[in-house]
């Protein structure tokens, strides 16, 4: 009867695993015994997903690589701890949001928002320049976590549970960062695309 | 039961409208959908709210990622993990000499400047008094390879950390052959014998942290 809910046109779903997770995790067993050619193969297939993620805090290659790096680092310190207890991809993007809440928090990536952001909008059905410029302004309002839970469903597309399992928080929690980030989002933006409006 | 049925009805708003990030990215649950959908229908505000979040959405994804070189970045993870696997009680021993060598001489930089950063002024080889001959120092014992002759004399900035001086060390073949003294000197020897002095003090010149470097022939 409806559709209410059309699929987004456009939808990018790169973010998503690429590769089945019997062959991450076979990586993986192979990194827990210091292969680094294993370390190397998990870094190209985790590459891209990692800079599109981080490419929403920073344009800066350097700052980039930075946190990449520090995350695979981790990896290699971790991985003869990971015991199976959840996806692979689920657990380095779990290292990967920690890295990233500790940049964030250290100040370490520029909050502002971006010039060069506005300037690689791709031609989207739903996007203008105008309101992107008001969204990017907008992010910077909301605090890490907040902000991080955003970046995790709407850019790299994880489910809630996802998003609570790779941030180790309840649920309950998640939702209510989300529903922050929304109500702050709304405040902050102008009467544009009907986002002044009190409606809930 | 009115109350009961209008309870019921804002509950299920107030549910739809927290899912409706998940419903947007698609990854809801069958069922979550098919009660937004249901919900849809009879709710005004949820549809703006829906149609709100897939403008979001969509802004959030129309920029593309910048540009990270991947093997570049993948050259300088290497080095990281190398720098950290040569950390001492990281690893096993391993049995090629030259390697063994290298975490001697980690071994010798990290024992150093544990000491120097726990912000002591340790004074090695000296005695008070100066009635005692300078006792030769060493970090760890029992080492079966001779040191190298010292060369290089160094002086690094408190800023500067055992992992960092470990991975400026190791990158040069260089080894902690003595120090640090009251003065915070270190004595450096070269592994590689093909290497210059002079190329040492100019690399060590160049890293950050770094105080002062002199070849040990300059100081006497």
């Amino acid at each position: 009867m409806l559709p209410i809910i059309e699929p987004m046109t456009g939808r990018v779903r790169s973010a998503a695993p690429r590769t089945d997770d019997v062959d991450d995790l076979a990586l993986l067993q192979r990194i827990a015994a210091r292969d680094k050619a294993a370390l190397a193969a998990l870094y190209r297939e985790y590459h891209r997903r990692l800079v599109r993620f981080l490419s929403r805090f920073t344009r800066r290659a350097e700052l980039i690589e930075e946190v990449v790096n520090d995350t695979f680092l981790v990896v290699w310190q971790k991985a003869p701890e990971f015991r199976g207890q959840a996806r692979v991809s689920t657990w380095i993007m779990g290292i990967a949001y920690r890295v990233t809440l500790k940049a964030l928090r250290q100040g370490d990536l520029p909050v502002e928002a971006s010039p060069e952001a506005l300037e690689t909008l791709a031609s989207e059905p739903f996007a203008d320049h105008e309101l992107t410029d008001w969204l990017n302004k907008g992010l910077t309002r909301l605090t890490a976590e907040q902000r991080l839970v955003m970046e995790l469903a709407y850019v790299m597309g994880h489910s809630l549970e996802e998003i609570a399992e790779l941030t180790g928080s309840p649920v309950s929690t998640v939702k209510a960062r989300m529903f922050h980030a929304r109500v702050k989002l709304r405040n902050v933006m102008p009467a544009l695309a009907g986002f002044a409006e009190d409606d809930q | 039961m009115n109350t009961s049925i209008t309870d019921d009805r804002e509950r299920t708003h107030l549910q739809v409208w927290d899912t409706l990030p998940w419903i947007v990215n698609g990854t809801a649950s069958d069922a979550a959908r098919r009660a937004a959908e249901a919900h849809l229908c009879e709710c005004e505000h949820c549809r703006e709210e829906l149609a709100r979040q897939q403008r979001v959405y969509a802004a959030m994804n129309a920029v593309t990622s910048a540009e990270a070189p991947l093997e570049r970045g993948l050259d300088r993870l290497l080095q990281k993990v190398q720098a950290y696997e040569q950390q001492p009680g990281r690893g096993a021993p391993a049995a090629d000499g030259a390697v063994r060598r290298r975490w001697a001489m980690a071994a010798y930089g990290l024992a150093a400047m544990v000491l120097l950063e726990a912000g002591g002024l340790v004074v090695l080889g000296m005695q008070l008094g100066g009635s005692h001959p300078s006792v030769t120092y060493r970090t760890l014992s029992s080492l079966d390879t001779a040191l190298p002759p010292a060369s290089i004399r160094l002086v690094v900035d408190p800023s500067m950390t055992v992992g960092k001086l470990q991975a400026l060390l190791v990158s040069l073949h260089l080894q902690i052959v003595g120090g640090p003294s009251e003065d915070g000197v270190y004595s450096l020897g070269s592994l590689d014998r093909g290497r210059s002095v002079e190329s040492d003090v100019t690399a060590l010149r160049a890293a950050s942290g770094v105080r002062f470097v002199e070849p040990v022939g300059a100081m006497q």
